[in-house]
């Protein structure tokens, strides 16, 4: 299901999902027609424009927060022109599984989209990596983050995207046992507890990353 | 006889496909420059039948440079180029010496070579 | 110097009397011979000089108590009859009478070097009247032991010139005698150089004082010169008689000369009240006040800066800020009202020698003063709505043009770039093989890529999107994530204020975030918002080289922007201390 108000946006990435194996089963230009839409037939995921009518401002945030709340199993991939954390943050604290927050400018590579639907479809959680980059390169007096390897470093924000170990052994060339490893040591170092499931873990990080 | 061309402008991605583009469109581009003065030398060294010149170079104004190569001998036809449109400069483009103005984004083969063979007016474009 | 009491005044009137009564008497019955024709001019004369130094001293002393003046004239006519014990024919008369027979004249040389002030005020004039002082009753002392009272007495004229008469033409002067007439001439033409300089050096009101005396102390310096010189300029002896006649007649005239100097300013009193009646007469004009002071004070330079509390500066009458500080030419006068500074007088210092006459002007302008400092206000605040009104204006210019050429210069070049990469890629799709035209259109990508960035950032540098939807504090927060220093957002209270609130203290945390970046080389800033009693307080304090320039375009408009909605920027950058940025805006 895709929400946004741009006609040719919507037809566009409805295009892209549906060559990559998806099945496209309504597009709708508000968040109103989309929540009409989802309650008839509940899809596995949304993708949903941030700037919609009748404010242009954050519906999609609002209509992300109504969909997890009606249809928690839903996952919504929330499409925005702002490298802005807080936005993520706010959908992740929601505390909805299957959520995630990514720049319009990444349907341009359609392998990437059809991945974030795929894991916010799953109950992944999944953040842009502009979004992270800017969080993991924001200057800091006495910098926790310097005391991190470059590879544990990589690791980290590989985990505030929202990936599981697995998605990051594929990513970095590593083995399932150096991953457990880098990811043990990061939570050390920064003082972080290891979060039972994989939305604790990322709110954890970004939360860290924001503090 | 196919004109040969200098390309003048600082943005290189913009040199390297007009080039290509020109050249794609049966032109022959005999080189390029990123300013003014460089056009000059290029114009002297050369001695090009056409030069494509952006109106805001880094060192001199476009209808400046020009005016220089009017004065010279054997002087090339200008064209000026810009991102632009034409109206954005007014009466400019028509009380200059150049033969003509194109905007960036309509540069073709054929856009340049109906300004250098058309009647010496610039093209209107929308652009 | 003290006033003089009533009854000092009256004994030395009286004493004035009968030292001229006891001159004459000495003159007529002291045993010398003098020419029957010369005892009526003579008397006549002495007593007039005598008489007039002493009675216009005492007039000018009671005046103008603090001169010294009238004190030496005073004492000038009591030397003056003092010589003529020469005239009494005893050896007691005839040392009294040369060891005080030239003091007259160094209080004369005191009296000329040192007005109106009669204090010396510096080296020249001190040089000046000491020469003068050693060359009366010391050196007459000196001859008196050297040569002992040689002199026959009781035959022909009293000694000393006391009477005026042609010498017997055998004139037969020692060496000693023409050294002491050199050293006497040069003091003579130093004095006059002195009292010419003094008068060209000084401004109009001191100049009003200083002319009658200076004319007259001139003629009388001339003469007693030219008297000095008669034999060596070749002058006949009648002449020289005549100059010394009229020496006498000047010395009669020339203490109410000084007199009227000493008093201009006195009668200038009476034009303080012309001041205030003229003061009262219409609404003031940034102008008249102070031309009427200037005027009052015969000081064309008199200028009138207001003192403005609120903004602790001085400022013109038309309102413009003035910079009031000490200069070696100028003197200032501080005017009050209820213990307030309200104004300062900057003018010719030799006012400063008059404050009585200042302070008379100043009490009797200081409603007019108080209310044209009102008025200046007024117009100085209407300066300073109107410089921001142009301020804001022209950044708001600047920037629209800055955001024209960022795009021309930036997005719209690669979007150019683009649409060309796109048509060229149309017009060899059938002539370039999949990979050429791949790598025509990853081209094409990367500089859609840019395009949108450059985009993005534009965007946000023109309006912060979070801070509409989210308020002050993600804004804020959003803003310290990107700063290139170590920036920490330490509190915001998490609530919505007006959005011209929200949006000034949004910029003020910005523009003070990019100073520190860009020109501070500071290393942490911390940026803090608390809310007031009616407004906010957002301070935003780096560690870095401080120094920055409140009147810089940046800082100037910010403290423009937040003028707007009522509240004050105030910016502590103390060199090498850190800069420290705080502005309170007030909100309903």
């Amino acid at each position: 299901m895709v929400a946004d108000d741009a006609a040719l946006f919507r037809a566009g990435i409805s295009r892209l999902l549906a060559d990559a194996g998806f099945d496209v089963t309504a597009q709708v230009g508000d968040a109103d027609a989309l929540l009409d839409a989802a309650d008839r037939d509940p899809p596995d995921a949304v993708v949903v424009d941030i700037r919609m009518p009748p404010t242009h401002t954050t519906e999609g945030l609002e209509a992300a927060r109504l969909l997890a709340e009606r249809h928690p199993g839903t996952g919504v991939l929330v499409l925005s022109a702002h490298v802005e954390p807080h936005y993520a943050m706010q959908l992740v604290e929601s505390g909805a599984t299957g959520t995630g927050y990514l720049l319009k400018e990444r349907v341009a590579d359609a392998g990437e989209l059809a991945d974030a639907v795929r894991r916010v479809a799953a109950g992944g959680v999944v953040i842009d990596p502009g979004v992270v980059a800017q969080l993991v390169g924001r200057r800091r007096v006495r910098d926790p983050l310097e005391s991190l390897s470059d590879r544990e470093r990589e690791v980290l924000a590989v985990m505030a995207e929202g990936r599981s170990n697995q998605a990051i052994c594929e990513r970095l060339f590593l083995s399932p046992k150096t991953v457990e490893a880098y990811v043990h040591n990061v939570f050390t170092k920064l003082d972080l507890h290891q979060a039972a499931d994989a939305n604790r873990r990322v709110l954890a990080v970004l939360a860290y990353l924001r503090a | 006889m196919t004109p040969r061309v200098v390309i003048v402008d600082d943005h290189a991605p913009f040199r390297s496909l007009a080039r290509r583009l020109l050249v794609a469109g049966g032109l022959s581009v005999v080189g390029e420059a990123a300013d003014g003065a460089g056009a000059l030398a290029a114009v002297r060294a050369l001695a090009p039948d056409v030069v494509l010149l952006d109106v805001q170079l880094p060192d001199l104004d476009g209808f400046a440079v020009a005016e220089v190569l009017a004065g010279e001998p054997d002087a090339p036809a200008v064209v000026l180029v810009s991102s632009r449109a034409l109206l954005d400069y007014g009466s400019r483009v028509a009380a200059s010496t150049a033969r003509g103005f194109i905007a960036k984004a309509d540069l073709s083969s054929e856009t340049l070579l109906h300004v250098i063979r058309g009647p010496g007016r610039p093209v209107p474009c929308s652009g | 110097m003290q006033r003089l009491r009533p009854r000092t005044r009256a004994t030395l009137a009286t004493a004035g009397a009968a030292a001229g009564v006891a001159a004459a008497a000495a003159l007529v019955w002291g045993g010398y011979q003098v020419p029957a024709d010369l005892l009526a001019p003579t008397l006549v004369l002495d007593l007039a000089v005598g008489w007039s130094f002493i009675g216009v001293g005492l007039v000018a002393w009671t005046r103008r108590p603090d001169s010294r003046t009238g004190l030496l004239m005073v004492v000038l006519g009591f030397a003056w009859f003092a010589r003529s014990a020469v005239a009494v024919d005893t050896r007691t008369g005839f040392v009294v009478g040369v060891l005080v027979g030239s003091v007259h004249l160094s209080v004369l040389v005191h009296l000329l070097a040192t007005f109106p002030g009669g204090r010396v005020q510096d080296r020249g004039q001190r040089v000046l009247v000491t020469v003068g002082y050693l060359l009366s009753a010391p050196l007459d002392a000196a001859f008196l032991f050297v040569f002992g009272a040689q002199r026959q007495l009781g035959e022909g004229p009293p000694p000393n010139g006391l009477v005026i008469a042609p010498s017997n033409g055998e004139f037969d002067p020692s060496g000693v005698d023409l050294a002491v007439q050199g050293v006497v001439v040069v003091l003579l033409g130093s004095l006059l150089a002195t009292v010419f300089t003094r008068w060209r050096s000084a401004g109009p009101a001191q100049r009003r004082s200083l002319t009658p005396g200076a004319v007259g102390a001139a003629l009388i310096v001339v003469t007693i010169l030219v008297e000095r010189t008669a034999v060596l300029l070749l002058i006949p002896p009648a002449v020289g008689v005549a100059l010394a006649w009229s020496a006498e007649v000047v010395l009669v005239v020339w203490p109410l000369a000084l007199l009227l100097g000493l008093l201009r300013s006195q009668l200038d009193r009476s034009a303080v009240s012309r001041l205030i009646v003229e003061l009262g007469a219409g609404l003031p004009v940034p102008e008249r006040l102070r031309s009427a002071l200037a005027a009052t004070l015969h000081d064309p330079s008199l200028e009138l800066a207001y003192w403005l509390p609120e903004r602790r500066a001085f400022v013109d009458p038309a309102g413009a800020p003035v910079r009031v500080a000490p200069a070696r030419d100028r003197a200032m006068t501080y005017l009050e009202r209820d213990g307030e500074q309200i104004a300062v007088l900057v003018h010719d210092p030799v006012l400063a020698a008059e404050p009585e006459l200042v302070a008379a002007v100043a009490a009797g302008a200081g409603l007019a003063v108080e209310n044209d400092r009102l008025h200046a206000e007024v117009r100085s605040q209407l300066r300073e709505v109107q410089a921001s009104r142009a301020r804001i204006v022209e950044a708001a210019d600047g920037a629209r043009r800055r955001v024209e050429r960022d795009l021309h210069d930036g997005a719209q070049q690669r979007l150019v770039t683009v649409a060309l990469a796109l048509r060229l890629a149309h017009t060899q799709l059938d002539t370039a093989s999949r990979a050429e035209l791949a790598a025509l259109l990853d081209e094409a990508g990367a500089e859609l890529a840019g395009a949108l960035d450059e985009l993005r950032e534009l965007a946000r540098g023109i309006y912060p999107v979070l801070l509409t939807d989210a308020g002050l504090g993600p804004a804020l927060e959003s803003l310290a994530e990107r700063c290139p220093v170590p920036a920490v957002v330490a509190a915001v209270p998490a609530r919505r204020w007006a959005e011209a609130v929200e949006q000034t203290c949004y910029f003020v945390v910005s523009e003070a975030l990019a100073n520190a970046a860009k020109h501070a080389g500071a290393a942490r800033v911390v940026v803090e918002v608390r809310e007031t009693t009616g407004g906010l307080r957002v301070e935003v304090c780096d560690d870095g080289a401080g120094g920055a320039d409140a009147s810089g375009s940046g800082l100037r408009g910010l403290a423009d922007r937040v003028a707007t909605l009522g509240g004050e920027l105030t910016v502590r950058s103390p060199r090498g201390g850190g800069t420290r940025v705080i502005a309170t805006v007030p909100c309903a």
